[in-house]
């Protein structure tokens, strides 16, 4: 990779979102100026971050995760095979910490829920079904059956357990998948799948990470399925009244993601709040600081996050791989850029976007300004997604394995238009505050019948960027927007925030599928054109001068 | 209608396919298009480990009456970008010319994927100035043991290493003395000449 066009590259993803940003606050939606400032050096910082973050990730993540992935399958023995991705998988996870956080939270909420207990259930059920994941690949069990038999076992369970559950559930899986263990995943399922020989290996390269979030949000069903099961009564009485003040909590928090234990969000809300009136401080220095105070924990929090990682490749390394010198040190150059990346982004993206996008939300969802909530949430969708980190190794990575025919732009667009859609859906929602089920089912059936007729490489692309698209940069900035929204136009910011996180999960797999479809058609019309040409071709050499031509024309 | 010469044009990402286009406008019946890495040559990025670019590798098989005037397609395609340029060279198809004295080798090696970099790093200590990696599968075996039905095929890197003549066999040395390669069928080495060798774009 090239660091210098990295760098341009992410800046091109992030600085529309400034500018729509600025827009807003010169035109309908002024914010003070420290939340301003802030936000624009926090997004300076998110830039450099996600950069070096995605070199770290193409030197060290992708070549250790498939190599890893490869070197699995080749000893050819199953239950070691599983039974490494299953212990894989849960100690990666079980170290995410947003994921801890999300616990805490709950246990805080709920009380009904520990945050242990969530931690190992969203772990335990994120490896099992990353093992899952792998098995099919192994014993070749269609994507399409697995996809449409977990998750509709999971929405016959969401169906029967309170709605504040099944957001928990989404956020937990959202929370653990993070631009951490993402593209470790979908390495693992490359390298798996390399080492298959067929002309079809390539359309089991995707799909482990969109099984594998299946797996958390089916997990914390079931938690939550047997312990409402249990204290039906109880349960049902206990959250009514602590429901409005516990799930705003709730949310807000998990927007909060890495940075926050909730005073911790509190603070960062109230600082930005009360540093209007007292002006002695300059609101860069105040940026600046606050950057500089954020900087320490998201330190710890990464490295928290990433040694099991460097632990897990270590050992694979002793045991397995073997590499030779000269990628051993590409491999921990590209861990230290991977650190320093991670540090840097959520950094910025912790203490600039989240105040910015609250008080954006708050402003908008007044009911006079209502009308822009829609058309600004497809806008903002559209371009934060394409400002995830792991949006951009997806990406990067479905282009090397189509070599270089499925385009990292056409996908990106395909994801945003999907984003775009599912987030000025939940927006519309929010003003009118009908069930999310309305919009929720038929979003999720239409995704599980398109499966169908979808070329398989696209279903399992389609299925790991809903689970990609819920990271980081949409946690910290379009959730503040729709909970800011929520409170000043008296919705339940529980409901409405897991709306948002579940369509921003269901709709990419849909608009990616129907760019399959549509990538397929056109292939097929031009395979035909080519046939035609070279036949013609053919004819045309044979009449000249008897000779066959060579095989030039295929590409 | 003879194919005599493939047409190798080693480009920066992107923009072999315009420049595909550009030459079945002039005549050629297609091409293919191959991505690969390579590592600049310069010592500071190396160190810092992000020295690598993605490159295109365009082949066009082409008659001897289109070598010509391919060839000058290429080189005068424009190329905006120093990060972009490349090289161009052909190597022969038929048995005719093969005994010309040509003044470039290709060194091609192909391992188990994972050792593109030390062999790279070999080869520029003995004087190559660049190569790339492109990823590829093996075949495996007909008698390799199938699991689950599935045959297991190792993945592969292939290395194109672009030499003078008389570097070439101390790059070549430099490759197969490399200790990581002393396993038992790790890998081949061969080598091709190459001729009407020409760098394309803006030089760096």
């Amino acid at each position: 990779m090239n660091l210098k066009q990295k760098l341009s590259e992410t800046a091109l993803a992030i600085v529309p979102v400034v500018i729509i940003i600025i827009a807003l606050h010169v035109t309908i939606a002024p914010i003070s100026v420290t939340t301003l400032v802030s936000f624009i050096a926090g997004a300076v910082v998110v830039i450099f971050g996600l950069g070096i973050f995605l070199a770290g990730v193409d030197l060290a993540i992708v070549p250790s995760g498939s190599l890893i992935g490869a070197a699995l399958t080749r000893t050819r023995n199953l239950p070691a095979i599983l039974l490494s991705v299953f212990a894989a998988g849960f100690i990666i996870t079980l170290a995410e910490p947003n994921l801890k956080v999300q616990g805490d939270l709950v246990e805080s909420v709920t009380g009904v829920i520990g945050s242990m207990s969530l931690v190992i259930a969203v772990s335990a059920g994120l490896a099992l079904f990353l093992a899952l994941g792998m098995g099919r690949i192994l014993l070749q069990i269609p994507y399409k059956l697995i996809i449409v038999l977990s998750y509709g076992t999971v929405l016959l369970l969401a169906s029967r357990v309170s709605p504040m559950f099944v957001a928990i559930a989404f956020d937990s899986s959202g929370a653990a998948t993070g631009p951490l263990t993402v593209p470790f995943f979908i390495a693992l399922g490359l390298g798996v799948s390399s080492v298959r020989g067929g002309k079809k290996a390539d359309d089991d390269s995707f799909g482990t990470t969109g099984i594998a979030a299946i797996g958390a949000i089916f997990a914390m069903t079931v938690l939550a399925f047997a312990l409402s099961g249990g204290a039906e009564s109880s349960g049902a009485s206990s959250s009514t009244p602590t429901a409005e003040v516990a799930s705003k909590t709730a949310v807000v928090s998990q927007a909060d993601a890495l940075d926050a234990t909730p005073d911790g969000a509190q603070d960062g809300a109230a600082g930005s709040a009360d540093s209007g009136p007292e002006q002695s401080t300059s609101p860069f220095r105040e940026a600046f600081s606050a950057l500089l105070a954020a900087l320490p924990r998201q330190a710890k929090n990464v490295t928290i996050a990433l040694a099991p990682l460097a632990v897990l490749i270590a050992l694979f390394q002793k045991v397995l791989l073997r590499m030779p010198p000269a990628q051993i040190r590409r491999i921990v150059a590209g861990l230290l850029y991977t650190w320093i990346g991670l540090v840097l982004f959520f950094t910025g993206a912790n203490t600039g976007f989240i105040p910015a996008g609250t008080e954006i939300g708050v402003v908008l969802g007044e009911p006079s300004r209502q009308w822009i909530l829609v058309p600004l949430g497809c806008v903002l969708g559209a371009l934060i997604v394409c400002a995830e980190p792991a949006m951009w190794v997806l990406t990067a990575q479905v282009e090397e394995v189509s070599a270089g025919n499925i385009r990292k732009p056409v996908l990106l667009a395909a994801v945003a238009i999907g984003v775009a859609c599912g987030v000025g859906l939940s927006m519309w929602r929010v003003i009118e505050g009908f069930s999310v089920w309305y919009l929720f089912a038929p979003a999720f059936l239409l995704a599980m019948a398109l499966t169908f007729v979808t070329p398989k490489l696209f279903v399992s692309i389609a299925f790991d960027s809903g689970s990609v698209a819920t990271g980081p940069v949409s946690s910290t900035l379009i959730l503040p927007v729709t909970l800011g929204a929520a409170l000043s136009s008296g919705g339940n910011p529980a409901t409405d925030g897991f709306g948002l996180i579940a369509m921003i999960a269901v709709t990419p797999p849909i608009s990616i599928q129907i760019l399959g479809i549509i990538f397929h058609a056109k292939e097929r019309k031009a395979q035909r054109r080519r046939e035609a040409a070279t036949k013609q071709a053919a004819q045309a050499a044979i009449h000249t001068d008897g000779t066959h031509p060579a095989e030039g024309g295929s590409k | 209608m003879t194919y005599t010469a493939i047409i190798y044009a080693v480009v920066g990402h992107g923009i072999a396919e315009k420049m595909a286009a550009d030459l079945r406008q002039k005549g050629s019946l297609g091409g293919t298009i191959l991505v690969g890495r390579e590592t600049r040559d310069s010592v500071f990025l190396r160190f810092l480990s992000i020295a690598d670019a993605e490159r295109d590798i365009l082949l066009t098989l082409v008659t001897e009456e289109q070598l010509e005037p391919m060839l000058n397609a290429v080189r005068s395609y424009p190329i905006a970008h120093a990060r972009d340029a490349g090289i161009v060279f052909t190597i022969r198809t038929g048995g005719s010319n093969m005994t010309q004295e040509t003044d470039h080798e290709l060194i091609s090696v192909i391992v188990n994927r994972g050792y593109a970099d030390d062999i790279m790093e070999a080869a520029r200590t003995a004087g190559a100035r660049g190569g790339t990696i492109l990823h590829a599968r093996g075949t495996g075996k007909p008698d390799d043991e199938k699991f689950f039905g599935i045959t297991i095929v190792p993945e592969k890197e292939q290395v194109l290493i672009l030499a003078e003549r008389d570097k070439a066999p101390a790059i070549r040395e430099a490759i197969e003395q490399l200790p990581c390669l002393d396993t038992p069928g790790i890998g081949i080495l061969y080598t091709m000449p190459v001729e009407h060798f020409a760098q394309l774009g803006p030089s760096t």
